[in-house]
Parts: structure tokens; C-alpha cells; sequence
């Protein structure tokens, strides 16, 4: 054993990096192990065929929160974003509605569906600004303690409490709203065209076992909609290269404070001596001694896994049991020899440089979604498509592009089992292909390469348990001092010096960086390091 | 001239004017048909056959309510609720007082997820109890009293301690299938106890939110009233009577009047006017504020948050005529209502597959209740009527398709009691259906939707029906609402007549 660490980082995703960041800002000694011979976990850009590079889970960036960038100076170190500034959706009849930056244009497009939504569609987006804002404490700093009897606690929820009542009442009736409505419900409060409800209900289920019509919904679109890109809500964007850009420079920032990453250092175990946790075993048997122990990796495989069932209290593992995490959604990424050519909207205009959202109906989804309850992979998904290398060409052959096409439903647990997976993944490829087919019917002639993430490849190659993308799903019993599990909501662990850092923990998933952060202020604050 | 005009004589309406005359004030209570009781009147469906009301759930009806009022003096009693038996048509379980207690399991393995899950809702039970009978906690407390209140709530919920604590609000947002299947009940068995959670409801058991419904339900139900619902409106009534509450039936309300924002008069069909200074309307919110209210009076933002209380019913009834008992098998003999699905969890939630899309589903799942079992005169002598509740039918105000409907459900529901008991068919003397939308044009339930305002979480305590409405009074002055479209709303509780009846009383 030659060198006692501070903290060991067990992941290289990017909450973990963040987290390296900090304590390594802090003039701790760090170190991060990452299993896979790339950095990023789920935040990763991968040169899957020559040429293309692809990212190849995450593939937009708008949660990665400001304070954090400027913290540890991203931009210095090639974190780049290019905005992402048009959702386009297509309908099977011809039809089709854009929707970008520009307001005006937006706002009579939208009127050709309903002009009574486009003249809502304005003040919606400012009401959704409002409530980003409302509740961006609660995002941005640990979540509240309400069984805790410390005062320190209480006056830090008396305070939160002030500052939603200082709004007034009809914005903590909003946010109530927000958490517990479906997001079709709360969407119909505002519209009344199931042509613009439909795209824009889909922010209320990526990544989750949900449907638009369940309650909790709502909630989720409004995690997509904090985002903030150089201080404009809501925005989202391409990081430049890739998002494996972002784990890049945030990996180059920690390096540069003095953090240590080692690629290719899978952990077996997290060492633990008289409940507490002491350090790690990597796979070769190495053994690595630390003061603390930080896992950047889901609940799940924390607990059953590394530190193992039988050093758990039965309670505890009951609780890591019944922490959902049922993974919905895969991904079929393209390489393209050219462009596809939309037959709504011919021409490769604005429509193909933002997002294009296959969301053409309420029922459309919502039967995407019985596919999935019922353990079959969507026949007809929801998908929400770009192409990066219209923005930023290097990251394809001159004049070829990469699509990365984000599917919906795709459930972990398949009527025949997960392990079906494998056997059905060609199957569920197919039904992508041909959905987008149908209103891009050059598509499947410029395709070069195709490349089948199922939520079963999520687990096995990246490690996400169940192939959940945010470390477990963002339902209300599993947020905020809930996340991941109550009482424990604050990046400690019920073993000592055992601490967790990533998207399964307050507040919760996406390309935040927020996770890894608070985790490393808690800690230093707590003089555990 | 009248101090307050209680309009809808539901079981709500009667405890309110109840409540109201007891407090000394001069009370008329209004009622559209020409009966007592909304939901919880009898009706002959067929000469000669009754069946006690819509709805048949009296244990949620809270003793408190009944001491007050005492409504034993006025001839209700009280009893153990009768026997719950679940079934797939292969299996049968029986638990008693509506799922309090279970008589007969599967085996003994069941019987421990029970006990476990049981003494889970028991645990929060007197915190659950504390919400659901006073006033749902104040948004934006103001003034003393509210503040109390909410400190009381807060601390109810503190004594429970840090992890019980914790876990309440971690149910409350859960979907009930969620919930049960950590408890490795049976799937029968979860998928019977799971029904009162959707029941009536736009949404399956995976729908976040449900849990709360079942933790409701269980914690409020106690002894139930014998004679069923209309023991319990026979009574209401007489007590209102006795404390000098005038009643009328037959007497629609046209128009809530108002004058300079205020309250001033109640018009009803027959032209007659009648002058007051409040209004509490047990009615729907609905009806109460977009047809009663002249629209002027309404602010923009008020009116748009009544017309998005969502109110989709998914249940049709089906009453039916039999000349002889049903035919039941050995476990069954003596229980007071059946569940009926599928056998587990997933087969309900396909039970809701079918009303998102506004179709009839293909799978239903059956309550079925034996009343004449109980209750002499709802039928001849020797012969029997069941009141079936049937989900999943939706909402659809079109009469054609309505009529298919009607076929539809009695046919499947013929079959599905074949397997029960070959012989019915030769029984049947009489089949009434009731649509969700028989039930608005009949029961002037909008949207058919058995509890007023649907259960969900973003409907419920403190932003049921709405959050600006959810304390009994209203932004218009001198205009209450106190029907189960409030908190805390649901079956036959009372409670939300109760409620705001002291709110206007403590005026």
C-alpha cells in the first residue's frame, strides 16, 4: 500500500470528475478510478466506427449548472456549448411545427395549429422561467432536512419556505402542481393543441418508467427545463466534440488541481474495517487505503454491489431493494453518408440543427408507453433526434454526419427478461429505423453504420444498473431528502466514511455536475477530509 | 330571511345543514331531485327492486360527525363493516370491514405480508386521521388560527419521529403498485386491496399518487351503519328536521345571485327567489361556479382554474333484478361485497388501458355488492339485487355510443357472473346500466366521476379542488363549497360538509 489518498473516486463520470475537482481545489489528495479505458461514464464520446465520433449515451448539455463551469474555468479547458436552437416535429400527415429561437417566428407557427396556444406559448415560457428560478435553490444547494431536529436545519427550511411564500401563493401552488401533476394535465392547464401538448410533454419522461398521462410527470419537465446555458433558461446545447467533451475538461481541470485519474482500475470492493469504510480493492487485488471513500456510481451497484449484502443492515439492504431504478430508454446512434431529407420539410434548413422530436400525438406516446408496462419495447417509440455534426464537423467525415437518436420506450425489465436483450436488440434497432423512416424515407440508404444501445448495453458497458440513465428514477418518493434513500439524502452513507456522488443522489440526473460538487462541499465542510 | 342556503341534499348537504341548524342558524337545504341523498339514495331500478345508492362504503362515514349530530338518536347504528371477498374466478380470499382484517388467505406466507403491510398503515393511521378531519393545512397561513393548525399538522407528523416520518412522505407520492409489491403480497391479494386506490379514477395502479389514496381510505374506515347508506340519509334527515333545518326537493337551482361581488339571492327553475347572505353549495365545482354564477362575476383566472378541475369518471354501474340468490361459492357465503379482477397488479392496470383512449376496455374488474343480502325489502322475498361497480368505461357524452356501452357492459358482465354461477341468466329478471355519462345527466355528476373531483395527488388536501378553493370559502364572498369535490373529499365521509359548515359557523 504506497500512498494513503484523502478521497478515492470510485467513477470517472462526470459527477465523479466534479467531485475530484473540488476536493483536489481544496488541496486534498485525490484519486479517481474509472473502470472503462475512457473517462466520462455516461458523459463519453466514442470513436465508435473511424471517423465518427459519437456521443454516445448523454448527447446534450444544459443542466451542467453555471457556478460549477466558472468554479473550475470549463472554458479554459475546451468545454465549448453550441446552442441547440430549433425543435422540429413532424407529423405522419404531412404536417410538421418548428419551433426555435426566434420568438415570432415560433409564435405563428404555433398558430397554425391554434392561435389561441400561441398566444399562451410566450407567457408559458416565462412562467416556466419564473418557476425555474423558484425552485433553483433547491437544485443548487443540499436538499432540505424536514425530519431533521438540528435548528440549524429548521432555520435552513424556515428559509426556503420564506422564499416560496415571498413569491406568493400562487407560485407554491404552481410548484405543488408541478410535483405531482402528469405532464399531459398540466400541459392541457395552458394549451389545447395536442400537436404542441405532444412534443412538449416529452420533457416529462425521458429517463423515466413513466408515461405523459402519469402524475409525476410534470415534474421531470421541469428538471429539463432549469437548464441554463450562459444564463438563458432553458436552453440546451451541443457540447463541442461531444459530451465526453465536457468529462474531458473537467477531467483536465481536476488534473490541473492536483487530482489523480487512473483509466482501466475496475473496484471490486470497498474495504471496510469495523463498519467502516477504508478504502478499495481494485479487480487485480490491488488495495487502495483512503479517509473516505467517494462512489460515483449508482446505489445499486454501491451497496449489493462493492460493498456487499452481507456487510449491509437488513434494513438497508431492503431499502437499496426497493430503490427504483427500471430503466426505459435506449439509444440507436447513425453514422450517415449525407443528410436525410424530412418529406414535411424537404431541405436541410434550421429543423435538422436542432432537436427533432417524434412525438406526433398524446395517444401515439401513451401507447408507446403500454408497450413498455407490459414489458415490449415500443413499437412505435417517442424519439428525439440530432445531428451534432451539423454543428460542429469535427466530429464526422467531411460531409458525412452522425444522428443520435435518443428511444423511447425501451424497457429494462423485458416480458422474456433482460437477458432477452441481446436476441431482441437488432429487432428494436428495426423499429426505430422504420419509425424515422416514415418521415424521412432516405434514411435508411445513407446509413453507414448503426450502432444499438438497449438499456441491457447501458448496464454492461457503462455500468448504469437496469440501464436507468439518471442513477434511478426521478420519482417524488425518490428526490430531493429522499434521494437515495430517506435520510441518508445528504452524500453520507450508513457506513462511515462511505460517501456518494453521482446523479443517484440530491438532485439527481442529467449532465449537472451539481451531485459531485455538493457532495465534495458537504464533505469538506463536515472535516471528514 | 334565510341565513344560508345549503344547495345539494347528498349526504354532505344534510350533514352541513345539520351542522348549520344545530349552530342555531336558519337553514334551507336545497335538493334537485326529488329525493334525499345523492349519491346515497335508494333507488328502484325496477318496480319492486331498490338498491340503497350509488355508493355503498359506509365506514369511511366519520363517528365524529355522528357523535356530534347525534345521529344514533335519530336511528343510525353503527356495526362491524361486512366481509370483503377477492377473486380471480379461481382463488378466492376474504378479509373483513372493507380489508381491515383478513379472514381467509392463501396461505400462511400471505397472511405475514399482511400483518406487515397492516401495521404499516397502522403506524399512520392517527397522523392520517388528524389530516383528513380538519381543514387541509393552510398554503399561506394567515393569521393565528391557521398557524395553529398548521403547527399542530407539523407536529403530528414530528411525534411520529425521524424515520416513520420520512417514510409517510415517501408513500404518499408512490403509485400503489409500488407500494404493495414491497410488502410480497399476493398478487390477488394486492391486486384487491389495490382497487379502492383507483377506483373511479383516470389512472391505473402505476400511476404515482395512489398510494395515498389506499393509505386514506384504510386509515379513515371504521364501523360501518347499518342499513347502508340510506340508514345513514334517513337519519341525516331526521336530524335535520329535528334541529329546525328546512328541506325541499325537487327545488333546481337556476342561478347563485349575486350583488356588488357578495352573495345576495338563490334563483331556482321554478322561478322563486330565495334572498340570502350565503350560499354553501355541497354540489360540483363546477356546476357550482360556470352555470350558477354569471361568468361577469368570475375573474379571468378563477374561471380557468375551475374549468381545469379534471373530472373524468372511468365507471359505469350495473344494477341487476335476480329471482333467486346468486350462486356463491363456500368462501363467499356471507360476505357483503366481492372484488372481481384479474389476479394481480398488472391485470388492473390493463383495466385502465382502455379510457385513456376514451374506449371501453376489454379487461373490467367488478365490484359486486350483495345489499338485499343485508338490508329486507330491496327486493322480494327470496330474491336478490346486486349493484355492480364496473370498471374501466369512460366518459363519453354521445347517446349512441352510450347505448352500445350499456349492451356492452351487461353482456360482459353476464358472462363474467356465468362463471360465478351458470344459472344467472335464467335469474335475471331486470339489468339497469349507468354510464359515467348516465351519472352527470342523472346524479348531475360531471363527467361522471363517482367522487366529484378526481383523486389525484395534485387534486387532493390542500389544492383540492383548487388551491384558492380548497378552505371551503370561496373568492366570492358569502359562497362555500362543501361537497365531496373538497377536501378531503372522496366517498361517504361527511366530512367535507362537516368542515365547511364550521368554517361558517366559526365566521
Amino acid at each position: 500500500m504506497a500512498r494513503r489518498y484523502d478521497a478515492v473516486i470510485i467513477g470517472g463520470g462526470h459527477n465523479g470528475l466534479t467531485c475530484a475537482a473540488y476536493l483536489a481545489r481544496a488541496g486534498r489528495r485525490v484519486l479517481v478510478l474509472e473502470r472503462r479505458e475512457i473517462l466520462g461514464g455516461a458523459t463519453v464520446t466514442e470513436e465508435i466506427y473511424p471517423g465518427f465520433k459519437f456521443s454516445a449515451c448523454s448527447y446534450v448539455v444544459s443542466l451542467l449548472r453555471p457556478w460549477i463551469i466558472r468554479d473550475l474555468d470549463l472554458p479554459r479547458y475546451g468545454y465549448q456549448v453550441l446552442p441547440l436552437d430549433a425543435t422540429f416535429t413532424p407529423f405522419p400527415d404531412g404536417g410538421y411545427l418548428l419551433r426555435d429561437s426566434d420568438p415570432e417566428r415560433t409564435r405563428r407557427n404555433i398558430a397554425r395549429l391554434s392561435p389561441r396556444d400561441a398566444e399562451v406559448y410566450g407567457e408559458f415560457g416565462r412562467a416556466m422561467g419564473e418557476l425555474g428560478r423558484l425552485v433553483k435553490p433547491l437544485i443548487d444547494l443540499p436538499a432540505p432536512q424536514p425530519a431533521s431536529l438540528n435548528p440549524a436545519e429548521l432555520f435552513k427550511l424556515l428559509r426556503l419556505g420564506r422564499h416560496f411564500q415571498q413569491r406568493g401563493e400562487d407560485w407554491v401552488t404552481a410548484g405543488l402542481k408541478m410535483l405531482t401533476m402528469s405532464a399531459v394535465d398540466f400541459l392541457s392547464e395552458w394549451f389545447e393543441s395536442e400537436r404542441l401538448i405532444a412534443p412538449m410533454a416529452v420533457s416529462g419522461i425521458i429517463g423515466t418508467f413513466l408515461g405523459i398521462r402519469s402524475p409525476g410527470t410534470a415534474y421531470v419537465l421541469l428538471h429539463h427545463y432549469m437548464g441554463e446555458i450562459d444564463g438563458s433558461f432553458r436552453a440546451w446545447g451541443l457540447p463541442r466534440g461531444g459530451t465526453g467533451q465536457i468529462a474531458a475538461a473537467i477531467a483536465s481541470a481536476a488534473q490541473a488541481l492536483g487530482a489523480e485519474i487512473r483509466t482501466e482500475s475496475p473496484v471490486h470492493q470497498i474495504l471496510q474495517r469495523r463498519g467502516e469504510a477504508r478504502g478499495v480493492v481494485l479487480e487485480d487485488g490491488r488495495e487502495l487505503e483512503a479517509r473516505v471513500v467517494i462512489s460515483a456510481v449508482d446505489p445499486h451497484r454501491t451497496f449489493l454491489g462493492m460493498v456487499g449484502e452481507q456487510h449491509l443492515p437488513e434494513e438497508l439492504t431492503r431499502q437499496v431493494r426497493r430503490y427504483k431504478l427500471r430503466g426505459s430508454s435506449g439509444k440507436v446512434n447513425l453514422a450517415l453518408a449525407a443528410l436525410p431529407e424530412f418529406s414535411c420539410l424537404p431541405g436541410n434548413g434550421l429543423h435538422l440543427r436542432g432537436d427533432i422530436t417524434i412525438a406526433p400525438g398524446i395517444d401515439y406516446l401513451e401507447r408507446a408507453f403500454d408497450d413498455a408496462k407490459y414489458g415490449r419495447f415500443s413499437r412505435r417509440p417517442f424519439m428525439d433526434v440530432v445531428i451534432p455534426s451539423l454543428s460542429d464537423p469535427s466530429v464526422a467525415p467531411p460531409g458525412k454526419h452522425v444522428m443520435s437518436i435518443f428511444v423511447q420506450y425501451a424497457p429494462y425489465h423485458l416480458a422474456e427478461g433482460p437477458e432477452d436483450w441481446p436476441r431482441q436488440r437488432d429487432a428494436f434497432g428495426d423499429a426505430v429505423i422504420d419509425t424515422l423512416s416514415e418521415y424521412a424515407p432516405n434514411l435508411k440508404e445513407l446509413i453507414l453504420h448503426r450502432h444499438v444501445l438497449t438499456p441491457w448495453d447501458l448496464e454492461q458497458t457503462y455500468g448504469l444498473t437496469e440501464g436507468n440513465i439518471f442513477h434511478g428514477e426521478l420519482s417524488l418518493e425518490q428526490l430531493a431528502f429522499l434521494r437515495p434513500l430517506p435520510g441518508w439524502s445528504r452524500y453520507r452513507t450508513p457506513i462511515d466514511r462511505l460517501w456518494m456522488c453521482a446523479s443517484g443522489t440530491h438532485p439527481g440526473g442529467g449532465i449537472m455536475g451539481t451531485p459531485g460538487a455538493l457532495c465534495a462541499k458537504t464533505l469538506l465542510e463536515s472535516e471528514a477530509v | 330571511m334565510t341565513e344560508v342556503v345549503v344547495i345539494g341534499g347528498g349526504h354532505n348537504g344534510l350533514v352541513a345543514a345539520a351542522m348549520l341548524a344545530r349552530g342555531g342558524r336558519n337553514v334551507l337545504l336545497l335538493e334537485a331531485r326529488d329525493r334525499w341523498g345523492g349519491r346515497c339514495a335508494p333507488w328502484e331500478f325496477h318496480p319492486g327492486y331498490h338498491v340503497p345508492g350509488l355508493l355503498h362504503d359506509t365506514s369511511t362515514f366519520d363517528p365524529r360527525v355522528a357523535r356530534e349530530l347525534r345521529l344514533e338518536e335519530q336511528g343510525a347504528r353503527f356495526c362491524a363493516p361486512g366481509k370483503l371477498g377477492i377473486t380471480d374466478g379461481s382463488r378466492h380470499l376474504v378479509l373483513t370491514g372493507h380489508g381491515s382484517g383478513l379472514v381467509q388467505t392463501l396461505d400462511a406466507a400471505e397472511a405475514d405480508a399482511w400483518r406487515a403491510w397492516s401495521s404499516a398503515v397502522q403506524l399512520f393511521q392517527p397522523v392520517i386521521r388528524q389530516l383528513l378531519n380538519s381543514p387541509a393545512p393552510p398554503l399561506n397561513p394567515r393569521g393565528g388560527g391557521e398557524l395553529w393548525q398548521l403547527g399542530l399538522q407539523g407536529l403530528a407528523m414530528r411525534r411520529l419521529g425521524r424515520q416513520d416520518m420520512l417514510e409517510l412522505l415517501r408513500i404518499l407520492p408512490m403509485s400503489v403498485a409500488d407500494w404493495l409489491e414491497e410488502f410480497s403480497l399476493s398478487p390477488l391479494l394486492a391486486e384487491g386491496l389495490a382497487f379502492e386506490a383507483v377506483r373511479g379514477g383516470f389512472f391505473g395502479p402505476r400511476a404515482a399518487g395512489t398510494a395515498a389514496n389506499l393509505l386514506f381510505h384504510h386509515c379513515s374506515a371504521g364501523q360501518a351503519i347499518a342499513g347502508a347508506a340510506s340508514a345513514l340519509v334517513d337519519a341525516l334527515v331526521s336530524c335535520c328536521r329535528r334541529n329546525g333545518a328546512e328541506l325541499r326537493t325537487d327545488a333546481r337551482v337556476q342561478r347563485i345571485e349575486l350583488r356588488n361581488g357578495r352573495v345576495a339571492a338563490v334563483a331556482l327553475d321554478s322561478g322563486e327567489k330565495i334572498s340570502t347572505h350565503a350560499v354553501l353549495s355541497c354540489g360540483h365545482p363546477q356546476s357550482t361556479f360556470l352555470d350558477w354564477i354569471d361568468p361577469a362575476e368570475l375573474t379571468l383566472g378563477l374561471e380557468r382554474e375551475i374549468r381545469c378541475i379534471r373530472t373524468r369518471g372511468t365507471a359505469a354501474q350495473v344494477h341487476l333484478a335476480l329471482s333467486e340468490q346468486l350462486a356463491l361459492p363456500a368462501p363467499f357465503q356471507d360476505v357483503e361485497v366481492i372484488r372481481w379482477g384479474r389476479g394481480g397488479l398488472e391485470g388492473l392496470e390493463q383495466v385502465f388501458d382502455g379510457p385513456k383512449y376514451g374506449q371501453m376496455s376489454a379487461e373490467l374488474h367488478l365490484e359486486i355488492w350483495l345489499p338485499s343480502r343485508a338490508i329486507a325489502d330491496l327486493a322480494p322475498p327470496g330474491e336478490e339485487v346486486l349493484s355492480i361497480w364496473v370498471q374501466s368505461v369512460p366518459y363519453r357524452p354521445q347517446p349512441d355510443w352510450n347505448e352500445q356501452c350499456r349492451e356492452d357492459v351487461q353482456r360482459l358482465v353476464m358472462e363474467k357472473l356465468t362463471e360465478l354461477d351458470p344459472e344467472v341468466h335464467g335469474k335475471l329478471r331486470a339489468a339497469r346500466v349507468l354510464t359515467p355519462w348516465d351519472l352527470e345527466q342523472q346524479w348531475g355528476l360531471v363527467g361522471g366521476q363517482i367522487f366529484h373531483v378526481e383523486r389525484t395527488l395534485d387534486q387532493s388536501l390542500m389544492l383540492r379542488p383548487r388551491a384558492a378553493l380548497s378552505r371551503y370559502a370561496t373568492p366570492i364572498a358569502g359562497l362555500y363549497l362543501g361537497g365531496s369535490g373538497c377536501h378531503p373529499g372522496g366517498g361517504i365521509s361527511g366530512m367535507p360538509g362537516y368542515l365547511a359548515a364550521r368554517t361558517i359557523l366559526d365566521s
